[in-house]
Parts: C-alpha cells; sequence; structure tokens
C-alpha cells in the first residue's frame, strides 16, 4: 500500500486487516519498489513526493517488469478528471478510485483483484 | 432520554395538570410505565397512563389523553404526541434526546444500569451449601454461576446481599467420611453399599493427609476415624474455597452447621418456635404443625429418643440468619430438593414470619455436559465425577459462567463442551466478549487515526439518527430496567438474553457499512458524525461491559 499520507495508509492498513489481509506499507514509489515482488495487489498513491519516481511511473514499472511480479494494481488518488482515470487506466491500473475514497469500495476492489486463480 | 425520565416526565405531566386544577384525581400512581411499541410507526415510546387513571379521574379516556398530549408537547427532549385507540399516547422522543443517552451512559461507566430500587432489602443468599466430603460437582457449578450472578444483580439493584454458604458438617455423612478416608489411608477397599464414599478422590485426600500429618498412620483405628474426619474436613473445605474463588464465586459467609448444635440454637427450636403455638408432642416426638402453613405432612424436630432431627438444625439456620436482620432469606437449591419448598416457607410462616415475604426458595434443575455428542458422566459416589474443576478446565470460566447464567434455573440445561469453545457466532459468549472486543479495536483505529470521541461539549446526538442507531439507543435505555426487573424475578438469564440481543443490534449497525462508516472516508478529516458515532460504540461497550461483570464474565479488549 503507497501513499504519503500517514492517515491514509493507517486508514486502508485498519480496513484491509479487518478482512483479513495481511499488508505491508510504503510511504513513497521508492520504497514500493523495493517490496516488490510479493504483494499480490497493490494500492497506489498518483501523487507522491517529488523526491522519487511519480505515481505513474512506478505504476508502469510494476505492470512491465515480469521480475517485479505483476501485482494488480488498484490506484487510489485524488486525480479525479476522466483525463486522470483514462492515463491511469491506459498506464495499467485495474481498478481506479478517487480520494476521498470509501473505505469498504476500496477493500472490495482489492479483494476483486486478489482472489485466487485470479490471474 | 431514557425510558424511566420519560416516565418521570409523563408522572411529573399528570401531577402538574392536578396541581393547576385541570385534572382531578382521587389518587396520583407512584409510577407511569412506558413501553416500546413493536411498531416503530407508534412513536418510539408509548403509554397507557390516560386509560389507567381514567376512573381516578371521572374523565373518558381520550379526553383525558388529549389533555395530557397537549402538555407533553411542550416538554423539552419530546418531539411528538399523538393519540391512538380508545386513548393510548404515542411519544417520539427528540433527535438529539434519543443520542444524548450516549454521553450520559459513558459518563455514568461502571454505574449505568445500576439503581436503589431493592435499597431497603438486607438480604442473605445462600447457594452451593455442599457437603464437605468430596469436589463440587456440575449441579453446584450451577448454583455457583448462578447464585454469584445473582447476588451481583441484587447489588447492581441496590440491595444489601450477603452471599452464605452452609457447611453441612454436623451429620453421620462426616463419620462416613472420616471413615473412608482412614480406609484408604491403610490401603484398603471402601466397601460398597454402606453409605461411604468410594470416589477415586478419597485416595488423593487420604494422600495428601498423610502426607501433611503422617502420625496419623500410627494412630489406633478409633481414634484415626475421628482424625482423618477432622484432617479431611479442612482440606476438603479448603479445596472447595479455592475452587470456588477460581470460578469468580465468593462467599462473604462460610457457615457451619456445627455451630449451631454447639450454640444451642438447635436444642432451642422448640421453644422458640413453640411461642408462636404451632409445635405439639405426639408419640413422645416433638412436631411442627406444618400443615398450618400448606406443608404436605406436620414435621419432626425432635425425635422420640431425644435426637434433634434435620428438619430441627433447618429451623435454628433459619432462626438464626433472621436474627442477624436478613429478610428475604432466599435458599438456592438443587433439584433433589423439591420437596423443601413447601417445609421451609411452611416453617417460616410457623415462626411468625411472612413466607411470601421473608424467605424464598429458588430450585435448579439438572446439568448435562455433552462432548463430541457424548454425555459426560457424573457421579459423585463412584468417583467418574465432573466437578467444577473440570468443567473450569474443560470449558474456562468464562464460557462455563456464561453458559450456566443464560438458562433459567427452572429448566434442565445440557453444556455442550464443543460448542462452548468454538469462535463462532454460534457461541453466544463468543458472540458477546467478541462484540466487545471489536468495539474496543475500533477505538484504538481511531486512536491509530489521530481522533476520539472528542469533549462531551462537542458531542452532537442529534446526528446518531440512522434507523439502527436509533434501535442500539433504544436497547441501551432499556439496560437499567433489564437490570432491575431480572433482579426482582432473580432472573440471571435475562440479563444474558439482553446481552445478545445488545450485541446483535451492534454487529446490524456495522453490517451497514457504508451507511454506518465509524471511521472516515479515506482521505478526509473526521466528522462530527464519526466522533458521535465514537460515543456511541463507548456506550455500547460499556453497557456490555456492565452486563457482563454482573455475571461474573469478562469483557476482553482483544480477542
Amino acid at each position: 500500500m503507497v501513499d504519503d499520507s500517514a492517515t491514509v495508509r493507517t486508514l486502508i492498513r485498519i480496513n484491509l486487516e479487518l478482512e483479513g489481509f495481511e499488508v505491508q506499507e510504503a510511504d513513497s514509489g521508492a520504497r514500493c519498489l523495493e517490496l516488490v515482488p510479493g504483494p499480490d495487489v497493490v494500492t497506489l498513491d498518483l501523487l507522491l513526493p517529488e523526491t522519487g519516481p511519480d505515481g505513474l511511473d512506478v505504476l508502469r514499472r510494476l505492470k512491465r517488469d515480469p521480475a517485479l511480479g505483476r501485482p494488480r494494481v488498484v490506484v487510489v488518488t485524488a486525480a479525479a478528471l476522466p483525463e486522470d482515470r483514462r492515463l491511469g487506466e491506459s498506464a495499467g491500473a485495474d481498478a481506479y478510485i478517487t480520494k476521498p475514497f470509501e473505505p469498504v469500495d476500496l477493500v472490495d476492489a482489492v479483494r476483486a483483484l486478489a482472489e485466487p486463480g485470479d490471474r | 432520554m431514557t425510558p424511566e425520565q420519560l416516565s418521570q416526565a409523563v408522572l411529573d405531566t399528570v401531577k402538574a395538570a392536578v396541581a393547576d386544577g385541570a385534572l382531578t384525581l382521587t389518587a396520583v400512581p407512584a409510577t407511569v410505565t412506558v413501553e416500546r411499541p413493536k411498531n416503530r410507526d407508534h412513536g418510539d415510546y408509548a403509554t397507557n397512563v390516560a386509560l389507567q387513571l381514567t376512573k381516578a379521574a371521572g374523565m373518558p379516556p381520550r379526553a383525558l389523553a388529549e389533555l395530557l398530549a397537549e402538555r407533553l408537547r411542550k416538554v423539552e427532549g419530546i418531539a411528538g404526541v399523538d393519540i391512538a385507540g380508545p386513548g393510548f399516547l404515542n411519544l417520539k422522543l427528540a433527535a438529539g434526546a434519543a443520542g444524548e443517552l450516549a454521553k450520559s451512559i459513558v459518563e455514568q461507566g461502571a454505574a449505568y444500569g445500576r439503581s436503589e430500587t431493592f435499597a431497603a432489602q438486607i438480604i442473605n443468599l445462600e447457594f452451593v451449601s455442599a457437603n464437605p466430603t468430596g469436589p463440587l460437582h456440575l449441579g453446584h457449578t450451577r448454583w455457583a454461576a448462578v447464585g454469584d450472578a445473582l447476588g451481583r444483580l441484587l447489588e447492581a439493584a441496590g440491595a444489601d446481599v450477603t452471599r452464605e454458604f452452609y457447611i453441612n458438617d454436623a451429620g453421620n455423612q462426616m463419620n462416613n467420611f472420616g471413615m473412608s478416608l482412614a480406609l484408604r489411608a491403610s490401603g484398603k477397599e471402601v466397601p460398597s453399599g454402606q453409605g461411604l464414599y468410594e470416589g477415586a478422590y478419597i485416595k488423593d485426600l487420604a494422600q495428601a493427609i498423610l502426607e501433611e500429618h503422617p502420625v496419623l498412620a500410627q494412630l489406633p483405628e478409633d481414634a484415626q476415624v475421628e482424625a482423618f474426619r477432622t484432617a479431611g474436613y479442612k482440606l476438603q473445605l479448603r479445596l472447595q474455597q479455592e475452587s470456588l474463588e477460581k470460578f469468580r464465586t465468593h462467599f462473604d459467609v462460610w457457615f457451619s452447621e456445627k455451630t449451631l448444635h454447639e450454640s444451642g440454637d438447635v436444642e432451642g427450636v422448640a421453644d422458640r418456635l413453640a411461642e408462636q403455638g404451632h409445635v405439639f408432642e405426639q408419640d413422645g416426638a416433638v412436631w411442627l404443625r406444618t400443615t398450618d402453613f400448606g406443608d404436605d405432612k406436620d414435621r419432626v424436630i425432635v425425635r422420640s429418643n431425644g435426637e434433634r432431627t434435620y428438619f430441627s438444625a433447618d429451623c435454628a439456620y433459619y432462626l438464626n440468619k433472621r436474627d442477624r436482620g436478613y429478610s428475604p432469606c432466599i435458599y438456592m437449591l438443587g433439584a433433589d430438593h423439591h420437596g423443601y419448598v413447601g417445609r421451609l416457607k411452611a416453617m417460616a410462616a410457623c415462626s411468625g414470619d411472612d413466607p411470601e415475604k421473608d424467605i424464598e426458595v429458588l430450585i435448579g434443575q439438572f446439568v448435562k455436559m455433552v462432548k463430541d455428542g457424548e454425555e459426560v458422566k457424573l457421579s459423585k459416589r463412584t468417583g467418574n465425577i465432573v466437578s467444577l474443576d473440570d468443567v473450569i478446565e474443560m470449558i474456562g470460566v468464562d464460557a462455563a459462567r456464561y453458559a450456566l447464567a443464560r438458562s433459567s434455573v427452572d429448566h434442565e440445561l445440557v453444556l455442550d463442551v464443543d460448542l462452548l469453545t468454538t469462535n463462532a457466532p454460534e457461541n453466544p459468549v463468543w458472540y458477546i466478549q467478541y462484540a466487545h472486543a471489536r468495539m474496543a479495536s475500533v477505538k484504538r483505529n481511531a486512536a491509530e487515526l489521530g481522533f476520539d470521541k472528542g469533549a462531551a461539549e462537542e458531542f452532537k446526538p442529534a446526528l446518531l439518527a440512522h434507523p439502527r442507531e436509533e434501535e442500539l439507543l433504544a436497547a441501551l435505555a432499556e439496560f437499567p430496567r433489564v437490570v432491575a426487573q431480572a433482579a426482582g424475578s432473580r432472573a440471571v438469564h435475562k440479563v444474558a438474553h439482553y446481552l445478545e440481543d445488545l450485541a446483535g443490534k451492534y454487529h446490524a449497525w456495522q453490517s451497514e457499512k457504508k451507511d454506518c462508516r465509524i471511521l472516515p472516508l479515506g482521505g478526509e478529516a473526521p466528522t462530527d458524525l464519526n466522533r458521535a458515532r465514537l460515543w456511541l460504540v463507548e456506550a455500547t461497550q460499556t453497557v456490555l461491559r456492565n452486563g457482563l461483570d454482573l455475571l461474573g464474565v469478562s469483557a476482553p479488549e482483544r480477542m
């Protein structure tokens, strides 16, 4: 789960853990790339600190580099315009959720992507 | 606003109408009842006060209802009043008035649910009262759980309660006990069919006594029986006390039957009862004419050979309790004591007491334990016994206490070991404890997100307006009434059923994941609604904890 806001990370972690998921946190794109391969699903903020790779960049690498395990990716972002969504989807996002988001929707999206035999 | 506060508001309205002459009553009632209607279209609460007072007021019920409705509409916290049928008043609370309860519960904490309903009563609660000749069995275990919980309930309802254990240490069974121990200590078998104690535990006890007092082995046979009786009594009583303590069952008084004989109380019973004129002599024996008060036959107090009966000791014990100022004296007896109800009550009446007020006899039905679909057998005499310690080991204190308390003692009970040790909603104790732990975890989650319920003056009770929230608040409001009613009817199981219903209402509230979300939306700051819901979580948690405490069951923060 990648987000630079500690509060958002906590909220996502609480909701996912309540549903029985194991969660790893990353506060930057660089940290995310250290944690893969491994996770089945990555929740990814697109607007990440300028010091590292931005979210779209991370998304493209996760989707293109087989060495990173090809995880499913749920984008969780404040970028809510239709063109933002198109950009995310064309970069390979499996689901696109805009902030402020309903935690239940996020959990549903992750569960749908994490189902065994899904890939 | 609780139902009690609403009842009071209705009563105050009646009194005010009398005071300003709008209403003339021959007698103002002491209380007014409000009920939660099954169909919520009829308001939050309903009262039949107008029907109840129509005669005393000399007014048709509907007209009286109109008069009261007009005044009730002006009461703060009441949002609407409708008149239904012949003169029922349906009351709708203001949103804030219902929600305000959450804050009130949190602020009262452990005190919420307690009342002064039975404040004038000084109660003697006698339960378990086992012979000190063996381990406590399943029947005792039922009373240990229910009796202790009833003590807690009565105290919560304001009564002054003394929990008492009557030690049956005066009868012939004590000699048999000493003899059984002496036989085992010298390596002999205990013969069957002679009223001796053959249980496997006798061997262990004898061994433990010998280890503590090796000299006993050297004593002549006669002296040995006496010595083993004394040492065995002390040791067995201590073991019972330790088991009960482990089961969180506390007694204030351990009353020895022997002391009644030593003090002359048993000997003096006939004279004391004779003062009331219900004692007579026949065939050389002294009798109490209990048939004067509904018993099926009269009872011998002193046999023709001068010996005192067990019943005379029962009389002396009752009189002793009354001398200590208790009323009522509550007896909790095992299922094989049905015959005692009539004779104990009649004896109380013979002593000049009111058998409906000064004495109560509760009978607890049998308990069975089942594991893997098979009954776990109990038999105190043969040694294949299910003891209190076994129950604790197989089920655990919380689950055992809860399972025993959740059924009416009037019914036989089957404890299903497999069910009671399962972590699943079908296991009622797990269901309630899990709900409590979930509430604790929601509060921890909120703290992780950097917020809590906030200051009391910032609380916005009117935001708790979802139907599920209204249902939950209404259930929370019932708790004090449930406690008082359960204490009054000696029905501990009603508290358990209430808690199961409450936990269900909490789960139902939280199953409305989006509409009743406690934690904020991702990426947003917590709102007043999130905080108001945390007040409701904490209020529910408080009531679950208080209720579990009444049953002597723990309320875990994590599971």
